[in-house]
């Protein structure tokens, strides 16, 4: 390649930091051109220095030039790595243990990823397994799959390496594959997301009338009792309420970590506020459940989505009680038994297998 | 039919010539649009990431992690962007501020020590980026660009820490001199005195080819 530079001027002295009206002219005339173009700045100049034309026109060639300059001196490999980090799931090719003094960022400890490793590779072969079951027979059109956590907690590693876990009683809908500008999924129920990092395919949750965006990150999403509650811990997200018709109901909310915010059906996201914190957001990964002020009926609809029971409430001013605290998850019928206990309520058991509630000591 | 035929190619033809310009870009982004996002994150973030390494040189990760942080708050912060700045800088001065966090951080914890923050002295601010200007220039694929581009990288590398930081940014990653100065907290003439000492160094490294 060769580019003409035109002689350079008489030597200045190299007592740099001050410069000569032309050179300070020139450098001026390089930061406002745009290309390969000068702006009026320097056509002013040039026109009352036609001398100095060859000059800076050698300069602009020069900053083009510098401008397809590779741009790391370690070379495209750098690069190649960060559009992996960007596209790959950390959790399906573990990286090294990090170091330990890097804020906790975006990833579980290094011990509970083995352990998810583990599972996921089992996950993995369970959906395939399901998706062959399921999609065999299909044209792979619309690879939609799916994850039903119906007996106890299901890890999913999606397409981009984003790792869910799957509430027992939650659902989750994903492309096998994501393809396109987006990386949409729909849950019903509740999950934690660890998303794999990808600011140029942005991925979203949906449930209910919930949408939330994020870029990578991890949070829970959950929809129980017609409410969606997201609870962030590293990174960012975006919420938005969505109306019936698919509009935006209200502004978009944006979290910082450990924040939540909520969705009700038509209206917009809560003013983010303190979340529960993670051991308490995440307490149905450690087999229990945590409630704070919840209305019963909410609870109840999280139990009975956990076991699959159908659970009723007799008496309207019983399922207005709020209930708060920690209780273990074993069988619907314990955990029931230690809610009544609290509310001062008696249980039933329905004959189709379903339970009620009522007011009065057992 | 024919002319109709003519005048639709024509404007596909410049349709697809024109590349948006930086105002619409932001106005795209401003929208939620996902493909001008991706525009500027292939088009900003490799230099972006040149930019934090010098930076933050002791974890090989924490560039490609600041990278995308600064990428994920441009997309959180879109709708505030102003189209008369640049994305550009809206980037950078995100990552100098994420890349001087986290050294902060570390320096808290003692592995880093002597950080004085960007200050309009050369000390203070070549204590910021302790391994500039170190690079071996051999990394460099010589034979992928030619001997000019090669040699002004190697003019590039030559320069001293503080000018060889605000030249580039300048000269190389395209940013405006008041982006810069605002950037380092610099004055706008110290900007375009560095810039013009170090064109002056690089044009005289660079006197062979002329």
């Amino acid at each position: 390649m060769t580019i003409p530079l035109p002689p350079l001027p008489a030597a200045t002295p190299p007592g740099d930091d001050e410069l000569s009206e032309r050179d300070r002219a020139l450098v001026r005339a390089l930061d406002e051109a745009s290309g390969d173009t000068f702006g009026p700045e320097a056509e002013r100049w040039l026109a009352a220095h036609p001398d100095d034309r060859p000059e800076f026109t050698g300069a602009l060639r020069l900053q083009s030039l510098a401008r397809d300059l590779p741009s790391d001196p370690t070379g495209p490999a750098a690069w190649g790595r960060l559009a992996a980090a960007t596209t790959q799931a950390d959790a399906a090719s573990p990286r090294p243990a990090r170091q330990p003094d890097r804020p906790a960022v975006r990833q579980a400890t290094p011990a509970r990823r083995r352990v998810s490793w583990l599972t996921s590779v089992v996950a993995v072969l369970v959906a395939v397994g399901l998706a062959v079951a399921f999609f065999g027979t299909r044209p792979p059109a619309m690879q939609l799959a799916e994850a039903d956590a119906a007996g106890g907690i299901v890890t999913r590693h999606l397409s981009d390496g984003t790792t869910v876990r799957l509430r027992p009683g939650s659902k989750l809908t994903y492309p096998a594959r994501f393809s396109g500008d987006n990386r949409d999924v729909t849950l019903d129920g509740e999950a934690f997301f660890e998303v794999a990092h990808d600011p140029i395919h942005p991925f979203t949750v949906t449930a209910g009338p919930s949408q939330t965006t994020v870029l990578g990150t991890s949070f829970t999403v959950a929809t129980w009792g017609g409410q969606t509650a997201v609870e962030l811990f590293t990174g960012s997200v975006s919420l938005r309420s969505v109306g019936a018709d698919g509009q935006p109901v209200g502004e978009p909310v944006t979290l910082a970590p450990d924040q939540q915010s909520a969705v009700r059906s038509g209206t917009p996201p809560t003013t983010p506020g303190a979340g529960h914190g993670r051991d308490e957001a995440l307490d149905w990964l450690d087999g229990r459940f945590v409630f704070h002020n919840t209305p019963l009926a909410d609870a109840l609809r999280e139990i009975g989505g956990t076991f699959g029971a159908e659970i009723t409430v007799s008496d309207p001013a019983l399922a207005r009680q709020t209930v708060s605290g920690t209780i273990e998850r074993t069988t619907a019928r314990a955990t029931l038994d230690a809610l009544a206990t609290v509310l001062d309520a008696k249980l039933d058991t329905l004959s189709g297998g379903g339970y009620t509630l009522m007011p009065g000591r057992p | 039919m024919t002319l109709a035929l003519a005048l639709l190619l024509i404007a596909l033809g410049l349709a697809a010539l024109s590349a948006p310009d930086e105002a619409t870009l932001i106005r795209q982004l401003r929208d939620g649009s996902e493909s001008a996002f991706r525009r500027i994150f292939e088009r900003d973030a490799p230099r972006l990431r040149a930019f934090v390494a010098r930076r933050v040189s002791t974890d090989p990760d924490a560039p490609d992690d600041l990278v995308q942080d600064a990428f994920v708050r441009l997309w959180n912060h879109r709708t505030e962007l102003d189209p008369a700045l640049s994305v550009r800088a809206y980037l950078y001065r995100t990552a100098h501020n994420l890349a001087l966090n986290w050294l902060r951080d570390r320096s808290t914890r003692g592995e880093v020590h002597g950080l004085t923050g960007v200050e309009d002295d050369a000390v203070g601010f070549e204590s910021t980026f302790p391994t500039l200007a170190a690079d071996d220039p051999s990394a460099l694929d010589h034979a992928v660009h030619g001997e000019l581009s090669a040699a002004l990288d190697a003019a590039i590398r030559a320069l001293p820490a503080k000018r060889q930081e605000v030249f580039r940014l300048a000269f190389v990653d395209g940013l405006r001199h008041r982006e810069i100065a605002e950037m380092l907290g610099l004055s706008a003439s110290t900007v375009e005195n560095q810039v013009g000492a170090a064109l002056k160094t690089v044009r005289r490294a660079l006197a062979r080819f002329a």
